[in-house]
């Protein structure tokens, strides 16, 4: 008899101890959190090719050369006469890959030479700027634009700037 | 004494245990931005225009009474079939004209009025000249044209006159 009820009461011990350890894991759980940043470069923009309208013979009149971004002529009327020396304009940039681009431009610009100036605007890139910088890093984007001739607008050459402005 | 053990995780170490934290760049500094300049031009031609600088002139001619031909060249020298005397300074007519710098350019030269004057007409005919292929830098080009003038029998001693035309075209 005696050795029977100290069993039991070792066996109550043991389950009371093991319940004590079990208890504080249960309530706790652990997990992980991950945070990125992409750490943006300095754009940078380098001038290629002069926009050039090339030799143009215009009416007496005037009107409107438009150059395209893929390097095609024409005109409003359509009398005017090209003699070739055209091109877009070209750039490099270079920024982070997989970062947008945004790209803008210059208002009020003019061609200036022996006779009144020229509106030089409406730049058009058409589809050389990508809508974020390729793994490479770099693209070339090409410049087309809209030129208004004056009447009977004096002979000659004629040049003048244009900025381009390229963001993330 | 038996504890109760709690087997919920509370929702607030949850939401953070599930949780991942990006943080991107939302506005951009200027300082990261590039603008440049770029160049653009344009030449503006006129349509081509072209004048005579000097006439040209076979000077003097004494013919035999059978009449030939006289050949004078653009760089003014003449000639002649047998029996000419040729006297006096000829020259080949000479041109200016402008068009477009650097442009390729073509000449032709065609008979106008016959060389007319006390005796029959003369003809004037195989014209020649010396035009460069393309206008220079500043879109001139100058030339001079040469041509044989067809003698008749027994032509009429006198001063003649005739015309030519040149063309110039890109």
């Amino acid at each position: 008899m005696l050795t029977n009820i100290r069993s039991r009461s070792l066996a109550l011990a043991a389950v009371s101890v093991a319940v004590g350890l079990a208890s504080h894991p249960a309530l706790a759980a652990t997990g992980t959190g991950t945070a990125t940043a992409t750490i943006l470069g300095a754009i940078t923009v380098t001038p290629k090719n002069t926009l050039a309208f090339g030799n143009i013979l215009a009416p007496a009149g005037g009107g409107t050369v438009t150059l395209s971004s893929a390097g095609a002529l024409s005109s409003s009327p359509a009398t005017f006469s090209f003699f070739g020396g055209s091109g877009v304009g070209t750039f490099d940039v270079a920024g982070t890959a997989g970062a947008p681009v945004s790209v803008s431009f210059s208002t009020g610009d003019s061609l200036t030479g022996p006779g009144a100036n020229m509106a030089l605007g409406t730049y058009d890139t058409g589809a050389t700027v990508p809508a974020s910088f390729p793994g490479s890093g770099t693209f070339t984007m090409s410049v087309g634009a809209t030129l208004t001739v004056g009447v009977n607008q004096v002979a000659g050459p004629y040049s003048g700037t244009y900025t381009v402005t390229v963001n993330y | 004494m038996l504890a109760r053990a709690s087997t919920r995780l509370s929702p607030a170490l949850a939401a953070s245990a599930l949780a991942l934290v990006t943080a991107t760049a939302a506005v951009t500094p200027a300082a990261l931005a590039d603008s440049v300049k770029g160049r653009a031009s344009v030449m503006i031609a006129q349509a081509i225009v072209v004048s005579e600088a000097a006439p040209m002139s076979f000077a003097d001619i004494a013919p035999p009474a059978s009449g030939g031909a006289v050949v004078l060249t653009a760089t003014g020298r003449i000639s002649s079939s047998a029996g000419f005397i040729l006297r006096g300074k000829p020259a080949p007519g000479t041109f200016q004209a402008r068009g477009v710098p650097h442009h390729p350019t073509t000449v032709a030269v065609t008979s106008g009025t016959p060389v007319i004057g006390p005796g029959t007409a003369m003809r004037l005919g195989a014209f020649t000249n010396d035009a460069a292929p393309s206008f220079d830098g500043a879109a001139q080009l100058s030339f001079a044209v040469g041509a044989t003038l067809v003698v008749n029998p027994n032509q009429t001693p006198g001063q003649y006159t005739g015309t030519y035309a040149v063309t110039v075209n890109f």
